[in-house]
């Protein structure tokens, strides 16, 4: 008993030293890469440099403002390119360059964040089964971890290849502008091809020693090398959104885009953070679809009972840590699109209102989608338990709620018609559902499919229970209430904001949130404590799900993943003809917006491509083990997992 | 208890039978009023009612024996929904809208008859039906599909191939990004920090809070505000200059803006598209003041490059009118509309 | 109006929710799962808490929240 304590502690400590040395050199190089050595987040170069100005032998070296942080720094690089349309500053092909880029550039970024998301599934896991008191249980949470990293390896060798391709390709048909963005970039790219080694040693060890480490004090580092894998990997990714940070929102240079030799100017720019967290839980949400769908590919080739229940089991995990990434998702793009506001409000404009507003309907409909799917596959999952039936009559109900909060959502402002059409209403703008278009209303469409997906969780996680607490009929009364006050008050939020001026209207979508998420944490928590030793109905039968279900598993992904090109796109072409923010100045013949038809064809192939490399990929890993279901059936069918994460 | 169910019941019948004389075309869609300011709420509270009567309905004549199957339910429900939105909302919707929302009801429908699995069996089980021919009836009915389905695929065919003389549809962008200043008669403006110079407070001092009080009210119409009347002759400042934009708005503007700014003037309907409707929540509310001002004084010819494609003939006013005067109309407008100019902060 | 305005008079009413939840589940157990008790109580927090969520939000961000009601 001791023994294991000791293990335990000293597995913290390997692991806490394991993280201390991975962020040593970072934290050593970071002031020393800062230029002047000022301390890098108070920004500014230290007062001796502003004091050696004046002095007769620093007076050649030439100072320059930061655009951003508006403070001086000494040039320390060339200024920006001006380039002009011909093959020295863009050497092409007979066709467009930008096209040619756009794709490199997507499918890195698919299967980047692919092999960024899986290893913290991985890691959660992995870690549900150590602490998973059932031997059964945790032998098969162990098994799934296993088959998540198995995926990604394929994947990871992948992504390398992709990113070779990417900088190739940026090399032949943008030299000017690489050589510019790496000349600023330069030691950060050091650092980010070492740590992409580094990246590899740990996923090559993590994975070729899970049998070996699959014991004691040995599985408790094996867990601590998944954290520092996923410490590596979102570090890399940070690393590389400074970059398309810099591209947006450029700072760190002097108007001429001269280096002003304070790099860490230059990663945290505006729109860093806001698109560190954006991403890091849109490749969650986006990695949970990927592996949900090949859960469901699984599924559907399934030949045994035995093959279904695991395939249907590790979809519903997978589909609940995306979902659970969801969630949080578009508040994060609210955060995201605050900041591009507070940046350049044009920028905002150009995004929201203006050229590329129409991408933004589409993006609504996919995100509706999103959480369309995910309702659909959890009642469909209610059809696995005996018990659900009670709450299946209510469906009705709850998709006349998810429709309508769709259609909110979706309304466009400005409508597509014909001029007969246009002459028959009168306007740009309908007097009815003109209403709809405006934010307030759209708001409070979204954060009703959002509570309503909160309560399809409630209901599927308690589908077989009966709370045996004494207070179980007060606490379901209060949990009526409680949700029934929430939609009230997001409905009326969204009315009040028509009735009020534009500044206080904006900070309405906050209550809107906090709403929102007030029913996420308190009801799922009150469901948690109202479920502890409740009755069961029935047990959960694996593998007992309808077809329908699985189709819903890919249709999530699939809309993942377009949402994720098409995003993507738009955040790319809001510079409209810049290759750095108002610092560089695209002048090659591609420097203008492609039409939205062209953009949703470019994304639609992105999309396939990447499902037909993928499946490939899928392919590959049922080629190295057959075992798979022999283990399978091991484990006790029919035990009861709790969900994952709610 | 019973006795109320059947007269829910029964009042939903009766809406729905004036809802099908709608559709039939004897009244008009706005015999029963759609409320200016509350028919976006009154929309989805008309939905709601209609899915609760349709419950209620379809619960009671199961009680009685006479369920309908839910094939029916469905295939009924999603015309109910196409048919509303067809006849019920005025002005009319535009097909691509109704496109959209049809779909995605259809959508819905297919989610609520699929959602559990006996649902689902009882769904399929006419639609399975025909294509086994279990009886004669459904052979027969089979058949008929077999030939029909060409026939209309051939038709559809048809009518795409069919040339269309109608003018296409433009993607327009109506409020593209405004420029980050822009110079009117010699003077610059930088739009992000630039204020109306007549919205002030009795002091002289630019003040919105104060002006946004003395605006129009919105109710039922747009109803001046007690003591803020601007053709009052004693009326000074704010409002003073509000009555002198609108005898500019009304030497200038009105002809195409209309009377009562919503865009329907007495020339508004020679041009496509038709003038900007500043009643609509979607324009001047969602602007800033200087926006307009720069939309006034730079017209249709001054928009920018994303505004394709470039459809307004509205005249650059600051070759008729000068700064003070853009300001003033500006000025007006919200007034009388009856909104706040956007902020930022 | 002007004590609805005000969020003290709405973290009152949740208090007043929460000790008549307390008391409710300490001295008369059985009076808890009655409808009209549980409905009454539950409202009682829920519309309060949601008045002082929406207070406090719109306060963080240094607006108000009852500006309508004001003028």
């Amino acid at each position: 008993m001791g023994g294991l304590t000791r293990n335990k502690t000293l597995s913290i400590m390997a692991l806490g030293a394991m993280i201390g040395l991975l962020l040593l050199p970072i934290v050593v190089s970071m002031p020393a890469l800062a230029g002047g050595g000022g301390t890098p987040a108070a920004g500014g170069p230290p007062p001796d440099v502003a004091k050696k100005a004046d002095t007769p032998e620093a007076a050649k070296v030439e100072k320059g403002r930061d655009v951003y942080y508006k403070t001086e720094g000494i040039v320390s690089g060339a200024p920006a390119p001006k380039t002009a349309d011909n093959p020295q500053f863009y050497p092409r092909y007979n066709f467009e360059s930008r096209v040619l880029l756009w794709f490199a550039n997507q499918q890195h970024l698919y299967y980047g964040s692919f092999v960024l998301a899986v290893p913290i599934f991985c890691m959660i896991i992995e870690f549900m089964g150590i602490i998973s008191k059932d031997k059964a249980m945790a032998k098969k949470y162990d098994q799934l971890a296993y088959d998540f990293i198995k995926i990604s390896l394929t994947a990871y060798s992948l992504t390398a290849i992709l990113g070779g391709i990417l900088i190739f390709t940026f090399l032949t048909l943008y030299p000017a502008f690489f050589g510019y963005l790496s000349s600023i970039f330069r030691p950060v790219m050091h650092i980010y091809a070492l740590l992409f080694v580094a990246e590899s040693g740990t996923i090559y060890i993590y994975y070729y020693g899970w049998d070996r480490m699959k014991e004691g004090l040995l599985k408790w580092i094996h867990v601590s090398m998944s954290v520092v894998l996923n410490v590596i990997g979102t570090t890399l990714m940070f690393l590389a959104n400074s970059w398309i940070g810099f591209m947006m929102s450029p700072a760190g240079v002097d108007e001429q885009g001269r280096y002003l030799g304070n790099i860490w100017h230059s990663i945290h720019t505006a729109l860093w953070n806001p698109l560190n967290v954006h991403r890091l839980l849109g490749n969650m949400a986006f990695g949970g679809g990927v592996v949900a769908a090949y859960a469901a590919y699984r599924f559907l080739a399934s030949k045994t009972d035995e093959e279904r229940a695991h395939y249907d089991w590790m979809g519903y995990i997978a589909m609940a840590i995306g979902v659970a990434f969801l969630i949080p998702l578009p508040f994060a793009g609210y955060w995201l699109m605050r900041e591009v506001y507070a940046y350049r409000q044009q920028m905002g404009i150009t995004l929201m209102g203006g050229l590329l507003a129409w991408l933004f309907i589409i993006q609504a409909t996919m995100i509706g989608i999103l959480f369309l799917s995910a309702n659909y596959y959890l009642w469909q999952a209610m059809g696995r338990m005996r018990g659900a039936e009670k709450y299946q009559r209510y469906i009705k109900y709850m998709v006349f709620v998810l429709v309508c909060g769709f259609l909110i959502f979706i309304t466009p402002h400005t409508m597509v018609m014909t001029p007969t059409e246009l002459k028959a209403m009168g306007g740009q703008q309908h007097p009815v559902l003109g209403n709809y278009g405006v934010m307030s209303a759209k708001n409070g469409g979204i954060n009703v499919i959002i509570t309503t997906t909160v309560l399809s969780f409630i209901w599927y996680a308690r589908g077989n229970k009966v709370p045996m607490v004494s207070w179980a009929r007060f606490g379901n009364i209060f949990m009526g209430c409680f949700f029934g006050m929430a939609y009230i008050n997001i409905i009326w939020l969204a009315i009040y904001g028509y009735y009020i001026p534009a500044n206080v209207r904006v900070g309405l979508s906050v209550p809107q949130v906090a709403t929102t998420l007030s029913c996420l944490f308190f009801m799922t928590a009150l469901n948690l404590v109202m479920l502890k030793g409740a009755k069961h109905s029935g047990a959960i039968e694996w593998g007992k799900i309808s077809v329908r279900s699985q189709y819903a598993l890919i249709m999530l992904a699939t809309a993942f993943t377009w949402m994720m090109g098409l995003m993507g796109y738009i955040r790319s072409s809001v510079r409209l003809f810049w290759h750095v923010n108002e610092i560089m100045r695209d002048n090659s013949p591609w420097a203008y917006t492609h039409t939205t038809g062209f953009a949703a064809n470019m994304i639609s192939f992105n999309v396939l491509f990447f499902w037909l490399t993928i499946l490939f990929v899928f392919f590959l890993a049922t080629l190295g083990v057959k075992k798979a279901p022999v283990e399978a059936k091991v484990t006790v069918p029919g035990r009861v997992p709790e969900p994952a994460t709610h | 208890m019973k006795l109320i169910l059947w007269a829910g019941a029964i009042v939903g019948a009766i809406a729905l039978v004036v809802l099908l004389v709608m559709v039939g075309g004897l009244l008009p869609p706005q015999t029963i009023k759609l409320v200016e300011g509350y028919m976006p709420m009154q929309l989805l509270a008309e939905l709601a009612f209609f899915v609760g009567v349709f419950a209620l309905i379809s619960y009671l004549l199961k009680q009685n024996g006479l369920g309908i199957p839910r094939f029916w339910q469905g295939l009924s429900f999603w015309i109910f929904i196409l048919l509303y939105l067809t006849y019920r909302i005025y002005p009319p919707i535009p097909f691509s809208v109704r496109a959209l929302f049809g779909t995605v009801a259809m959508v819905g429908v297919f989610m609520w008859v699929s959602g559990a699995e006996e649902d689902w069996k009882e769904f399929k089980k006419p639609i399975l039906n025909v294509l086994d021919a279990v009886t004669p009836f459904h052979k027969a009915l089979r058949t008929f599909y077999l030939i029909a389905i060409p026939i209309i695929l051939w038709g559809f065919s048809y009518n795409s191939f069919l040339p269309n003389l109608d003018e296409p549809i433009e993607l327009r962008t109506v409020h593209p990004a405004p420029p980050a200043s822009t110079k009117v008669h010699g003077k610059t403006f930088v739009l992000q920090t630039s204020s109306n110079p007549y919205r002030v407070s009795p002091e002289g001092k630019y003040d919105q809070e104060y002006t946004n009080t003395l605006i129009t009210e919105q109710s039922m119409g747009r109803l001046l505000k007690p003591d803020a009347n601007p053709w009052d002759p004693k009326a000074e400042g704010y409002l003073k200059f509000v009555r002198e934009g609108g005898e500019i708005f009304f030497q200038n503007c009105h002809f195409c803006h209309g009377d009562n700014l919503n865009g329907r003037g007495l020339h508004a309907f020679a041009f496509n598209p038709i003038p900007a409707n500043f009643t609509d929540p979607g324009t001047l509310a969602q602007l800033q003041e200087t926006f307009v001002f720069w939309r006034v004084a730079k017209g249709g010819i001054g928009l920018p490059r994303e505004a394709f494609p470039w459809a307004s003939v509205m005249p650059p006013w600051e070759q008729h009118l000068t700064t003070d005067e853009i300001w003033k109309v500006v000025l007006f407008e919200y007034w009388h509309t009856g909104y706040y100019p956007r902020t930022w902060d | 109006m002007e004590i609805v305005t005000n969020p003290l008079f709405w973290l009152a009413l949740l208090g007043l929710g929460v000790i008549l939840l307390a008391f409710v589940a300490l001295k008369k157990k059985a009076l808890l799962n009655n409808v009209y008790v549980a409905v009454t109580i539950s409202l009682l927090i829920a519309v309060a808490y949601f008045h002082i969520v929406d207070h406090y939000m719109m306060d963080m961000q240094g607006l108000d929240y009852w500006y309508l009601f004001r003028k």
